[in-house]
């Protein structure tokens, strides 16, 4: 490359410098060291930002996660060491941008320096300590920008809140006239099946009209026919030499006949199978009019206000909108492990760095034993929980956190327990452990809680709340793949129920039933797709109450449901019958055709098959062959 | 004052080759940096090979600014082409795996498809565009050079600040 000119000189020439020989010919020795020592310097200059850098990746990463502030007050990095020490984390609580979701004293990592290599983060140790929660902010932790992916597992959340159905505790409908008119045929669910039911069985009905016409037997038939009527001209007794080649041909054809006569039935055979089949789906789409039937009971007696006095009703009416606020936390927990640990050995696909150019997809390739992206071998959190004048120590234990379960082949399992040596009231306890090595992830969960604030349950329309005073409450979680079985407890045996306004007669009669209980055995069981979980709510409250309830109102209730049952019934009959009709028409109409068709090809086939058994006895013996 | 002296000795030294050979090796280097998102180790790599070796500098400056905004043109293509390669073909897992857990290695982003896609559009540019700017500099050498120097409009530029940024395409004469 160096010194391969040989063009013409122009201009000004300069002094001829020697040609470069060995090593310089190619290299520009002279640049090492100025390269050397540029390097270093910038190499310093990012030293000395590194403590900046940390501490606005750790408030970036951190707002993306919560999808609200994160600052951090100080962080300190000594990258020879291996230690990262961050101060002041306050993480804001998108809920509520003036309260801080967690607030962290100091945290300390002991980061590997060898895997940092493979763009690995392996921490050995992480001690954390001064961990509160829900402390007061000075300035708001909203984000002013979000992007799209900030903060999206809170929004899920917020969405399966929101949808949840909680059914509201009323007795507003009872002793009212029950205004049956406002049932409207349009809006009953059975009304629009049965509509479906007739237009498919229309739709299967001119399928197979259709069908049955293109499979055409008269051609078949009419050959038949022919053939029979020219052997019938034939004396069999007498038969010339002339006549035996003739019969010897009528003979092969009505042989062919059959088979094709044969194909014919078979395929009618096939048809009326295949109708059976379609029809048999039919009919039981009857069997979902009075599953939409119930349905429909349902809602029209909400739609006249008319209360469930049920014991399984009425527990989600009164503790509802409790179990959702408890639940809902831990299936967002379980959101944002399954987000952040994603079970198996698969590539994971993310966006690529954020910058002027196109950022691209960057793949991950995972691969059993070797280093996982991140990892935490152990770590430590000494937290203060319960109120800020009562402090209690606690500690929390977590090990074998990764964000690539799979590669690093080990649970996650964490505990928390009081510090050793610390002393109050409550007792919390929580154990679990997060197992995504598998495709098929498997987590489980315990929390015991004891001798705390139980807190309270408004009840709605009762103008009241109850206060449940100190408890005992557990919770055992268990998922296994997408099924979630979660069941809550809470032991409470001094309620206070407080009263906050006037009721009516009734309601009033429910408080007083209400207030002479002073013990509550609460039981939520979520349990189904841990995406959208099926909520039981069974406690000792709404048994009591529905007891009550039907001793006193039962009589008026049942008239009430009759009455609405009656109406429903009323319009939906005619369409239920009409539904009914027209699937069994299709069945009798299709069947008769199908009937009529194998009766005439079986009629013409056996004529023809005895006809051709008498030409074949008339004949001598070896001219038709086998 | 000693690093400014430094600095200006680098640039000295960085400036003193100029044949077509040279000026079309700086291009291909610094088509590398237009090419590619610019911070990675790849670069890194290429920047110091461009200041060791006797690659004229000025053309590597060149080749950068001039693929600049052709990078910026074609990210969609490199997107596509390393996430064919990285994603769709399941015959080179094995090999993205490898290199996703060999360190070093594993810094080099070339598990991004735009990084990925970019550099082996430069790996298989690198020749062509090689021996088209050397054949294209010694042809302007020869044919045009002397011609345009004789102008007025070279003669004002000559006095101008562009004309040191052009002297790279000057035939040089050592």
């Amino acid at each position: 490359m160096a010194g391969s000119n040989n063009e013409p000189s122009t201009g000004t020439r300069k002094k001829a410098k020697p040609p470069a020989r060995g090593l310089k010919k190619y290299l520009r020795l002279k640049a090492i060291v100025p390269l050397v020592i540029f390097l270093v310097l910038a190499g310093a200059v990012w030293l000395l930002l590194l403590d900046s850098i940390v501490r606005r990746g750790v408030e970036w990463t951190g707002s993306q996660l919560t999808g609200a502030r994160v600052d951090v007050a100080e962080a300190e990095v000594r990258p020879f060491a291996g230690r990262f020490v961050l101060r002041g984390i306050a993480a804001a609580d998108p809920e509520a941008p003036m309260r801080n979701l967690i607030e962290i004293g100091e945290a300390v990592a002991d980061v590997r320096l060898g895997p940092l290599l493979e763009k690995k983060i392996i921490i050995d140790t992480l001690a954390v300590t001064g961990v509160r929660f829900g402390t007061p902010r000075t300035e708001s932790g909203a984000l002013e920008r979000r992007s799209a992916t900030t903060g999206a597992a809170a929004r899920r959340f917020s969405t399966w809140t929101r949808d949840l159905p909680i059914p509201a505790f009323s007795l507003r409908g009872l002793g009212e006239a029950v205004n049956v008119s406002a049932i409207s045929a349009d809006s009953l669910r059975t009304v629009r099946l049965a509509n479906r039911l007739v237009t498919e069985a229309d739709s299967l009905q001119e399928h197979w009209t259709a069908e049955l016409s293109d499979l055409d037997v008269s051609a078949e038939i009419d050959s038949t026919r022919a053939l029979l009527e020219r052997s019938g001209e034939i004396n069999l007794r007498r038969i010339s030499l002339r006549q035996i080649e003739a019969v010897r041909d009528l003979v092969v054809s009505g042989r062919d006949l059959v088979r094709s006569l044969q194909a014919k039935r078979d395929r009618l055979t096939e048809l009326s199978r295949s109708f059976q089949d379609g029809w048999h789906d039919l009919r039981d789409g009857l069997g979902s009019l009075d599953e939409a039937r119930d349905v429909d009971y349902d809602w029209a007696r909400s739609q006249l206000r008319i209360p469930s006095i049920e014991a399984p009703d009425l527990g989600p009416a009164l503790f509802g909108e409790m179990a959702r606020d408890h639940l809902a936390p831990v299936l967002r927990a379980l959101d944002t492990v399954e987000e952040h640990l994603p079970p198996g050995l698969k590539q994971k696909l993310e966006p690529g760095p954020k910058r002027l150019r196109l950022a691209g997809t960057t793949v991950r390739f995972p691969r059993r034993a070797e280093l996982p992206a991140l990892l935490l071998e152990r770590g430590e959190f000494s937290m203060s929980l319960g109120p800020a004048d009562r402090p209690e120590a606690y500690e929390l234990l977590v090990t074998g956190l990764t964000t690539e379960p799979a590669v690093y082949g080990e649970p996650t399992r964490f505990r928390l327990a009081r510090a050793s040596g610390g002393a109050g009231e409550r007792t919390l306890q929580v154990t679990g452990t997060v197992d995504h090595t598998t495709e098929v992830p498997h987590d489980t969960v315990t929390v015991a809680l004891a001798g705390a604030g139980m807190g309270e349950v408004a009840l709605g329309s009762l103008s009241g709340r109850l206060d449940l005073g100190t408890g005992e409450s557990m919770l055992r979680l268990t998922r296994s793949g997408p099924e979630l079985d979660a069941l809550m407890t809470w032991e409470c045996s001094a309620l206070d129920w407080v009263s906050t306004g006037q009721r009516s007669r009734l309601e009033q009669f429910v408080w007083e039933t209400l207030a002479g209980l002073d013990r509550l055995s609460l039981e939520i069981r979520a349990s189904g797709l841990a995406e959208d979980p099926r909520l039981r709510v069974t406690s000792n409250i709404a048994g009591t109450l529905s007891r009550a309830l039907q001793d006193r109102l039962g009589a008026e209730i049942r008239r009430a449901e009759a009455e609405v049952r009656r109406a429903v019934n009323e319009r939906i009959a005619s369409y239920e019958a009409r539904a009914r009709s027209e699937i069994d028409a299709v069945r009798s109409g299709v069947e008769e055709r199908i009937g009529e068709l194998e009766g005439r090809l079986d009629e013409v086939k056996a004529e023809l098959e005895a006809r051709l058994r008498r030409l074949t006895d008339a004949l001598p013996p070896g001219i038709i062959p086998p | 004052m000693p690093l400014i002296a430094l600095l200006r000795k680098l640039f000295k030294t960085l400036n003193s080759d100029g044949t077509p050979a040279q000026i079309a090796a700086g291009i291909v280097l610094g088509a590398a940096l237009g090419l590619t998102p610019i911070a990675n180790l790849h670069n890194l790599i290429i920047l110091a090979a461009a200041v060791l070796t006797r690659v004229s500098f000025p053309a590597f400056m060149l080749g950068w600014a001039l693929f600049v905004p052709v990078g910026f043109l074609f990210d969609p293509v490199f997107h596509s082409l390393g996430q064919s390669l990285l994603v769709d073909s399941g015959t080179l897992e094995a090999t993205w795996t490898g290199m996703y857990n060999t360190p070093v290695l594993a810094l080099t982003n070339f598990n991004n498809t735009v990084v990925l896609g970019s550099f082996l559009v430069w790996c298989a540019a690198a020749i062509p565009l090689y021996v088209g700017a050397r054949i294209g500099v010694a042809k302007y050498r020869r044919h045009v050079y002397e011609r345009l120097e004789r102008t007025r409009l070279f003669k004002a530029l000559k006095a101008s600040k562009i004309y040191k940024y052009y002297t790279m395409l000057r035939p040089e004469l050592d």
